[in-house]
């Protein structure tokens, strides 16, 4: 409360001053999901002594002219069951103040940010996954001349409502080359880029010598002509031991990635690949878990949304990595024999990730391995997905979308279990939007999942089955009726599961900037992912209510 | 645009810290932690509780690493090694359930979401108790430069546990005393990494609480008081294997201010 008090006495100035002169501006914006949970046996579901658990937050931004501040107020009264219960509590974890005057631009307080692909430096929120690693502290941002701008900080990161023990420093640099040149003129555009990131922590390791300034620097570049546009990035760490006193590995980290896209009406491709090794840098030596990530590598494998297409999803392996991946997007023209009377479009992907040859560097007193940079035959496989999607207008009324994966998923490195083998599924998904009049539309979806039971591969939860149908009236109001099924199976400790549907049923209403959506049911155990960063997801049986706002 | 480099030079020299340990240098050039117990005086000893389970497969780095820090600071740790929660509950070949109701009720105190984690004097309460197992030899050094502000003194008989304690400085807050026994030396499963380990060796386990998960309501002076605890060992224990563990900790913020362990004999 002291800290809520102090922070309106420090706003309260610039809203009279606001008053004087022109207003100013006041946004916001609210979110609240509560569930209720109750026992399940039959999905291992278990009930909660608060009966229920709630996450909101409010977003109140102030702005006049230069001058931007603003709040988050949190509140986990107490969290919901699939985020940490070190959230737990109320609070204003995040407050900040910026102004820009003749192009430097200031902030104090808590900021995010992100430097290139974000390979030695990324704060970023994302509340779904119970992520939060905003910075504390100074932020400058300066444009010295034509096409180079220059960001730098001092800060700590946050950790849930304390802070990460690291110091943070870091500066970039992005030059434009033609702003910088005067070659606005030029077919060929580039952006070359570097920074430099430091973490200071002290050492009083009693055995070992442990760096306390742990540094990783990346250089990038942008170039883009005609239908083609090239990026890549390159980044290097040194020697980020965690601590402790039984093993240390000294070894530096290094990250590279690189996508080539071509587009064109009507096409779209992209060709990644990226190399990870060591790369895990947090504000903290030898943290775990999703806390006080420093970094960011980012996935190389698409990122699907559809529930059983998801079902599967790969974690980045910061540790070390190898991966590609290529997109394809064509549309077949209108009135072309497969494009019809609306056209149909296309989209071909495929991703492949293994580990480093003989694993991740490693560099300690007695040993010392440095893997190949580039080794794919014959290594672990992490994560192969081929999947293809067609999506196709019918008619006025009538929109169809296809969709097939073919996965094979290496359990036991994204997941840490103990099951030796890969899990093979092939997963299909057909989505149907059917507009039966103006403002009334119902969309259904069908899923299969479909685990390959040969001997090579892990049965794991054997096949799903998921029904959905969606009713819309808008613009108020939605239903929407699923089931996911599964046949039962027996796990790996020799459990024996019966089957077992999650029925969920939910209703929506929306007016204006605010909406609300009570539901009911079943929530399955899994894996969710935003990005290639995942969360497990315990089986929940409850009501649940969302509400958001805004002005 | 000359300024601007020179601008751009001092910048990036405010910002490079970078400290590059080289391989020879890695270890420290005494790396003795402290020697053996001081007979003479009350020394300050460090508890550790370890949240373990054997199906946890990057547990036993912990139990590597609490073993390490025994032998560092010789005779200055005791271990707990708290099986707990998911990893710990038996199904498949893991059939011993090494979980306690002590433990149990431990676990859900003070809420270990990610396994291993410890606590080390249960210090750092309630944000900050649980600590990645690296981090457990930096605390410990620092809580051994710490001036003890409880000695314990610790016997037991056949069937009985005798606790003398006395402050040794004025501790604000309700003191708490707990006995507890423990198993070194189990032969069990555990996942070790990718290996399933059929023998493994499971140490400092918790078998149970001689009087209860919260302990005594204690009150001391500067003269030893003597406390008396009635215990039994379960048939299935090795006695010659277990340890009678007591600690005194501060109920107010759950620190524990000093600890005591004897190795029980047939």
């Amino acid at each position: 409360m002291k800290k809520l008090n102090l922070l309106l006495l420090t706003l309260l100035p610039f809203v009279v001053f606001g008053q004087e002169n022109s207003p100013g501006t006041i946004q916001g914006d609210f979110n609240f999901n509560a569930q209720t949970y109750t026992e399940d046996p039959s999905i291992n579901a278990s009930k909660v002594d608060e009966f229920m658990l709630m996450n909101g937050y409010a977003n109140i931004l102030f702005n006049k002219g230069n001058f931007t501040a603003g709040i988050r107020y949190e509140s986990y009264l107490n969290a919901l069951q699939d985020f940490d219960s070190r959230f737990n509590g109320n609070g204003i974890p995040y407050r900040f103040a910026q102004y820009n005057v003749y192009g430097l631009d200031i902030t104090v307080g808590n900021f995010y940010e992100q430097f290139g692909n974000g390979l030695v430096f990324r704060s970023y929120e994302e509340k779904s996954l119970g992520i939060d690693n905003a910075m504390d502290g100074v932020r400058l941002k300066y444009t010295p001349a034509k096409g180079l701008s220059l960001k730098g900080f001092v800060a700590k990161q946050r950790l849930f409502w304390e802070q990460g023990p690291g110091i943070i420093r870091g500066i970039d640099g992005e030059l434009n080359v033609n702003d910088a040149l005067s070659l606005e003129n030029s077919k060929t555009n580039a952006i070359v880029g570097g920074s430099f990131v430091s973490r200071f922590q002290e050492d009083n390791n009693p055995v070992y010598n442990l760096p306390e300034n742990v540094a990783a620097y990346a250089l990038r570049t942008t170039v883009n002509r005609g239908k083609f546009s090239f990026n890549s990035e390159y980044a290097y760490k040194f020697n980020d031991p965690a601590g402790g006193v039984t093993y240390n590995n000294y070894a530096p980290g290094n990250s590279l990635m690189a996508n080539l896209t071509y587009s064109e009406r009507g096409l779209g491709i992209i060709l990644e690949a990226h190399r990870a090794d060591n790369m895990d840098y947090r504000s903290k030596r030898g943290g775990t878990g999703k806390e006080l990530t420093l970094n960011f590598v980012p996935a190389i494998s698409k990122q699907h949304v559809y529930t059983l297409a998801a079902f599967y999803p790969f974690a980045t392996q910061p540790l070390g990595e190898l991966g590609f991946q290529g997109q394809v997007n064509y549309t077949f023209k209108k009135k072309s024999p497969l494009g019809g009377k609306y056209g149909t479009q296309l989209g071909l992907n495929y991703s492949r990730i293994n580990g480093l040859n003989g694993g991740s560097s490693v560099l300690t007193e007695t040993e010392s391995h440095t893997p190949m940079f580039f080794s794919v035959i014959g290594e672990e496989l992490y994560f192969r997905d081929f999947n293809f999607d067609i999506k196709k207008k019918i008619s006025k009324k009538v929109k169809v979308m296809a969709n097939y994966l073919n996965i094979i998923y290496n359990k036991d490195v994204i997941q840490g279990k103990n099951y030796g083998k890969d899990i093979h599924a092939r997963i299909g998904v057909i989505d149907v939007n059917y507009k039966i009049k103006p403002k009334h539309t119902v969309r259904t979806e069908f899923q299969y999942l479909s685990i390959d039971d040969s001997k090579e591969y892990d049965y794991d939860q054997g096949d799903w089955v998921m029904g959905l149908v969606e009713y819309t009236f808008s613009p108020h109001w939605f239903f929407a009726f699923i089931d996911q099924y599964n046949g039962g199976y027996t796990d790996h400790d020799g459990v024996s599961h019966e089957a077992v549907h999650y029925l969920n049923i939910s209703c929506g209403y929306s007016k204006g900037t605010n909406r609300f959506e009570l539901g009911y049911g079943k929530k399955r155990e899994g894996v969710f992912c935003v990005g290639g960063v995942c969360k497990n997801v315990p089986s929940s049986n409850g009501f649940t209510l969302s509400i958001t706002s805004s002005f | 645009m000359k300024i601007t480099t020179t601008y751009l030079i001092v910048l990036i020299a405010f910002f490079s810290s970078c400290d590059k340990i080289e391989r020879t240098d890695f270890l420290q050039g005494d790396n003795n932690g402290g020697g053996g117990i001081d007979t003479t005086t009350i020394v300050q000893k460090v508890l550790i509780e370890d949240f373990t389970g054997y199906k946890c497969t990057n547990c036993p780095l912990a139990s590597s690493e609490l073993h390490t820090i025994e032998n560092l600071f010789e005779g200055k740790i005791i271990g707990i090694g708290v099986h707990s929660g998911f990893f710990a509950a038996p199904s498949g070949v893991f059939t011993t359930d090494f979980r306690t109701t002590a433990g149990d009720e431990l676990a859900t105190f003070f809420g270990p979401e990610s396994f291993p984690i410890g606590m080390v004097n249960r210090k750092g309460y309630p944000e900050n108790v649980l600590v990645d197992y690296t981090e457990w030899a930096s605390m410990v050094t620092d809580i051994l430069n710490q001036t003890p502000s409880v000695g314990i003194l610790l016997s037991a008989s056949n069937n009985q546990i005798t606790v003398q304690a006395k402050s040794l400085s004025a501790i604000n807050g309700n003191l708490k005393l707990v006995v507890c026994i423990t198993e070194d030396k189990i032969i069990d499963y555990q996942i070790d990494g990718v290996d399933l380990v059929e023998d493994y060796e499971h140490n400092h386990v918790l078998r149970t609480n001689v009087n209860g998960t919260w302990g005594t309501d204690i009150t001391l002076t500067s003269e030893y008081s003597s406390f008396e605890f009635d215990y039994n060992l379960d048939n299935t224990w090795a006695r010659s294997n277990c340890n009678v563990v007591a600690y005194v900790y501060n109920d107010s913020n759950k620190e524990v201010l000093q600890a005591e362990k004897i190795h029980l004999t047939d």
